[in-house]
């Protein structure tokens, strides 16, 4: 799959996505091009806060389009907020793309990354489920104080009816291809690590642990 | 929810990554490449043979005489079949260069076991066993657009064959056929059998690329499309002109056949190493040469400013995890202050402080720019094994500073032939020395600074960034991630190629240049200057 290549696909009116890491440049050259070109205009990108701090400080080229072609927001984690979520509506279904890829240069064509998609209509289905799930999470996210993003949000609604009677997932879901998908995120009470290993249900013959430093010793994010 | 036993799991999958070698990683390049363009057209670093325009020119003719056919494939079978013939004569002829399709020759007449070659299958148009991948051949690939810039050939308003020009591509036709003679009729009947005996091979080597006849006619007409005096609403031939000028002008200084780093080095310095003035009595010879001046001057300047990155990208690979731009250029200032002699305090005390050489193209002298600039591509060339020392960097700053002093004191007129490019997209010996107009009163280490910063490490990013977006390649050497840059592949100062090579070798065919500097064809040609 070629990332980039994924946003200029049509029949979306919003994205909306979440990174840890922005660069703007990548962002208003690679990403933002494609998706107008394919008509979705309305576009919002919410990013770690102290990433996006540190992109406004000089470490990316500054943007020259947010606030006129689309809305760039930061999120606090309790860690760091780490999402790669690339949520998509149109008025007639929708896509969720998430992965490793951050919405810089190197993450959207540099790195190998691995990436998950779904599309949904606006029939019932394990798909749409999904999709409405990564919805829930990610309406969370928009600040309703901010009039701008707000808006962006209540006009993308009006636009996607099939979401407001879509079932949020809960769990598995089976998908068309007979494969079968779950969306875990934050904010429960039980973490994401032990949902996951509740939804193994074969003997574990070989677990592999791979240990990465991202976060320094305290492994905050883990 | 209970997953059913036929459900597996939707994985995720690996994305696809770009890899590209990327050329010109600060977008300089280009303005180089546009200005060598307009020097030499009708020659390209691609066209390596005098004859194969002619060979095209008879071609078309006779085509047009006895196939009449519209149909493009044919036209390409055509041409595919000459080119492999013309390979395999070139190769039985032996000791030839630059031939489209000779190794595929070499291999065909070493293993045929008869006396018949046949390369009918090898030029249909994609076969398996190919002389030449390209679908049009080396015509398509090569000399097709410089033949009708050279105006041999001409469309057709009525079908897509070309046509031989009346005023040059018909005499020229006509003169290669009578240079042929009998084997005139001989080649093309092999050309539409398809099959060719040794014995013929023999027989038609007097095509060879390096068979025209100095008493020919064909070889004055090669001479005419050179160095004839265009028409004056033609400023691409007399351009083509006034430089292959000034190459004869150089053979006959040295009184040798030139290389093509000679002839840029001499009509940059206007000298030879040996200190003899390159004497150019015509203003017009002597204009040209300034627009060589500003084309070789401008590639030092990318050469200077890419040793900078070479020298930025080796400290960056010490930093495996990655190291923010903040800390990143303080190093490499520190290390390349280090090793000056001395500090100066402005940029100014600097460009006051370096001497230009005499002789830009003194051997002897260490600060000559030809000593800098070989020091330069020797010491941090694009290969990964070389490593750009702060000594190296230094002498890239000192080569920057040398080339702004000249422009400063010998008021060069840059503008008129960089001032037409866009400065967003085209970085030249302009913008940079704009640049450093402005630096200077500023801080010496700050103007490295931002010289690293500004003119090198985010220009490549954005130059990247751009070829990424338009090209689709990804050519980042750079990566930020996470805050930090980290090195993703390495780079080096690399020059231009100003189709030099082609349009010396065209003078040796063509016998104008020989090992002896100028041959009697070549002295007359530069006679009356």
């Amino acid at each position: 799959m070629k990332l980039y290549e994924c946003f200029a696909d049509k029949n979306y009116h919003t994205s909306i996505a979440t990174t840890f890491e922005i660069d703007f440049d990548a962002y208003e050259s690679i990403v933002l091009p494609r998706l107008r070109g394919a008509g979705c205009r309305n576009n919002i990108v919410i990013t770690d806060s102290r990433m996006l701090t540190h992109a406004l400080g000089g470490a990316s080229v500054l943007p020259r389009q947010a606030g006129r072609l689309y809305t760039v927001d930061g999120r606090s984690a309790r860690g760091v907020f780490h999402p790669k979520l690339f949520l998509q509506f149109g008025r007639r279904g929708g896509r969720l793309i998430i992965g490793s890829a951050n919405l810089t240069a190197s993450g959207l064509a540099g790195n190998l990354e691995l990436v998950g998609m779904i599309t949904c209509s606006e029939e019932d289905s394990g798909e749409q489920r999904l999709i409405a799930r990564a919805w829930d999470y990610v309406s969370d996210l928009i600040d309703s104080d901010q009039q701008g993003m707000a808006g962006q949000r209540d006009w993308m609604l009006a636009r996607t009816t099939w979401l407001r009677g879509a079932t949020e997932a809960t769990g598995l879901e089976p998908l068309s291809d007979q494969t079968a998908a779950a969306l875990l995120t934050t904010g429960e009470q039980i973490g994401i690590g032990s949902r996951f290993a509740t939804l193994i249900d074969a003997s574990v013959s070989r677990l592999i642990v791979i240990s990465l430093d991202l976060l320094g010793k305290s492994g905050g994010a883990f | 929810m209970e997953m059913a036993e036929s459900e597996t799991i939707k994985f995720p999958e690996w994305t696809e990554y770009s890899k590209t070698n990327g050329l010109d990683p600060l977008g300089m390049q280009n303005s180089s490449v546009n200005l060598y363009q307009t020097f030499l057209p009708g020659i390209s670093n691609v066209t390596l043979r005098m004859r194969y325009y002619g060979l095209y020119a008879w071609l078309c003719h006779t085509y047009a005489q006895k196939v009449e056919d519209t149909n493009p494939e044919t036209w390409k079978r055509y041409i595919r079949r000459t080119e492999a013939l013309y390979a395999l004569i070139a190769h039985c002829h032996g000791g030839e260069t630059g031939v489209a399709g000779i190794e595929w020759a070499s291999k065909a007449i070493d293993n045929s076991t008869n006396d018949d070659i046949e390369f009918a299958q090898a030029a249909e148009p994609g076969s398996e066993t190919h002389y030449l991948k390209q679908a049009w051949g080396a015509y398509g690939a090569a000399y097709g657009s410089q033949i009708f810039e050279t105006g041999i050939l001409i469309r057709s308003s009525d079908h897509d064959i070309p046509l031989p020009s009346t005023d040059i591509g018909e005499p020229l036709a006509s003169a290669f056929e009578e240079a042929l003679g009998p084997l005139a009729a001989i080649f093309y009947e092999v050309i539409e059998r398809g099959s060719v005996t040794r014995a013929e091979l023999d027989q038609l080597a007097p095509l060879a690329p390096s068979e025209i006849r100095p008493t020919s006619g064909e070889r004055a007409l090669y001479q005419n499309i050179l160095l004839k005096e265009p028409h004056s609403a033609d400023p691409a031939a007399l351009s083509r002109q006034l430089s292959v000028l000034l190459i004869l002008k150089i053979a006959a200084l040295l009184g040798r056949d030139p290389k093509p780093d000679e002839v840029r080095w001499i009509l940059y310095a206007g000298y030879d190493p040996r200190e003899r003035p390159l004497d150019l009595a015509a203003p017009a010879l002597e204009a040209q040469r300034q627009r060589w001046w500003v084309y070789h001057a401008n590639d030092l300047c990318h050469i200077a400013l890419e040793t900078l990155l070479k020298f930025t990208l080796d400290n960056l690979s010490r930093y495996r995890a990655g190291i923010t731009l903040g800390r990143l250029v303080p190093l490499c200032v520190e290390q390349i202050l280090q090793a000056a002699d001395h500090t100066p305090a402005l940029w100014a005390e600097f460009l006051n402080d370096v001497q230009p050489a005499d002789n830009a193209y003194a051997q002897d002298n260490t600060n000559s720019e030809w000593s800098l600039s070989q020091d330069i591509v020797r010491g941090a060339g694009r290969s990964d094994e070389k490593i750009c020392t702060p000594d190296l960097a230094w002498k890239a700053v000192t080569l920057l500073a040398i080339l702004h002093r000249r422009i400063q004191e010998e008021s060069r007129v840059i503008a008129a032939e960089l001032g037409r490019f866009d400065p967003d997209a085209f970085r030249s010996l302009l913008s940079e020395t704009c640049f450093l107009d402005r630096q200077l009163n500023e801080a010496f280490g700050e103007t490295l600074g931002r010289i690293l910063e500004e003119r090198v490490v985010r220009r490549h990013l954005w130059i990247a960034l751009r070829k990424f977006r338009y090209q689709r390649d990804y050519t980042f050497l750079i990566e930020m991630d996470e805050g930090r840059l980290r090195l993703r592949e390495k780079d080096g100062p690399v020059f231009t190629n100003p189709r030099l090579g082609p349009a010396i070798t065209f003078l040796k065919d063509i016998h104008l240049v020989g090992s002896q500097g100028l041959t009697d064809h070549g002295l007359q040609a530069v006679s009356g200057l």
